[in-house]
């Protein structure tokens, strides 16, 4: 029983250990700042269709407008990358509110460019990343340009204004301007 | 906020000092789309930006369209014109044969274009390839190099402000535009 209870605790302790080592691997590792970290290498939904059948989609082509469809639920279930789990991240972008209290903004969608979700189709979910602030932003509005910092975490949400595959928490920011 | 703008100005005059402006950058200077943009230029009036909180008001879409125009009619970068760069981005497939792809739209995020907006026209290059490509998809990463000319374009898909004739393709990436 006591070595169960001793084998236990090593096993624990390992587990912490390793825990703690890869923990401080992925807060060691260089911040994220590109979007495109985001997206898997080589990851394209449009690669399987002919490229040329995407200048016709604007004339309502049937056969486009069912490629794009395709693409749209491949663009909502947009893959993300496993290691970011818990990677520091400074990414710059756009808002689109999501929560706010009398406080100002609490919660919102950081998006790679002007408009995106707003006036636009979203863009895929590993190019969304949901933003939870330490302090709510009262001058805070939508599509306003921000750099966001804080640890990335793997998790997929679908919002009214798209699906986000990355979320922050406890995340700070900086207003810019390009 | 314009102690800002201004600093961002004067910091741009003097990379500009640096690089040997108005000759443009050396020769096969590596571009980030950043560079592109005449320092100073906004893509909306703060005003603009107000009004476009609300997706569904006609008043919204409105604007939205108006800054599309202004988009479109975006100033470029004189300087640039004749200067010798390499710049990566997504490829949007313009026109091609059994060759391959000769002719694409080369823009700075995901998704732009195709059954979504354009950017401003100083963030899109017109590229004509100097020898078709084979297995080039539609939101492909590549990074080209050539001869870049201010030429404002209007294509299918969008009006470019930048052109590039006999481009060569150094590389399909996975690694992303800045």
């Amino acid at each position: 029983m006591k070595s169960t209870r001793g084998w236990c605790r090593r096993a624990l302790l390992l587990g912490l250990l390793a825990a703690g080592a890869l923990r401080t691997h992925a807060a060691d590792a260089p911040t994220i700042e590109r979007w495109l970290d985001l997206t898997p290498p080589g990851w394209n939904p449009y690669a399987k269709f002919n490229p040329l059948l995407f200048g016709r989609i604007q004339d309502g082509s049937p056969e486009a407008v069912a490629a794009m469809e395709k693409i749209r639920e491949a663009l909502d279930n947009a893959p993300t990358v496993d290691e970011l789990q818990g990677r520091k991240a400074r990414l710059a972008g756009y808002v689109v509110p999501l929560q706010s209290t009398q406080d100002g903004v609490t919660e919102f969608l950081l998006v790679p460019y002007f408009g995106a979700c707003i006036h636009t189709p979203p863009p895929p979910a590993n190019q969304m990343v949901m933003v939870r602030l330490k302090a709510p932003a009262k001058a805070l509005r939508s599509m306003d340009a921000v750099r966001v910092s804080g640890a990335l975490i793997l998790d997929r949400a679908h919002t009214g204004q798209g699906a986000s595959g990355y979320r922050i928490d406890d995340a700070t920011f900086e207003r810019f301007r390009y | 906020m314009v102690g800002g703008m201004l600093a961002a100005g004067a910091l741009a005059f003097l990379a500009d000092a640096w690089r040997g402006a108005p000759q443009g950058p050396p020769a096969g200077q590596t571009l980030r789309w950043a560079d592109l943009v005449p320092p100073g230029w906004a893509p909306w009036p703060v005003q603009t930006q107000l009004a476009l909180i609300r997706d569904d008001s006609p008043a919204g879409r409105l604007r939205w369209s108006e800054l599309q125009k202004r988009w479109a009619s975006a100033p470029l970068r004189q300087s640039l014109d004749g200067a010798q760069v390499r710049i990566s981005g997504y490829a949007v497939p313009l026109d091609g044969g059994a060759g391959g792809l000769a002719e694409l739209l080369l823009v700075p995020y995901f998704g732009a274009c195709i059954h979504a907006p354009a950017p401003p026209a100083n963030q899109i290059i017109w590229v004509a390839l100097k020898a078709p490509v084979r297995g080039l998809g539609a939101f492909d990463v590549i990074e080209i190099a050539g001869r870049l000319r201010v030429s404002r374009q209007f294509s299918a898909l969008a009006t470019s402000g930048y052109a590039m004739k006999d481009a060569v393709l150094l590389s399909k990436k996975e690694a992303g535009p800045r």
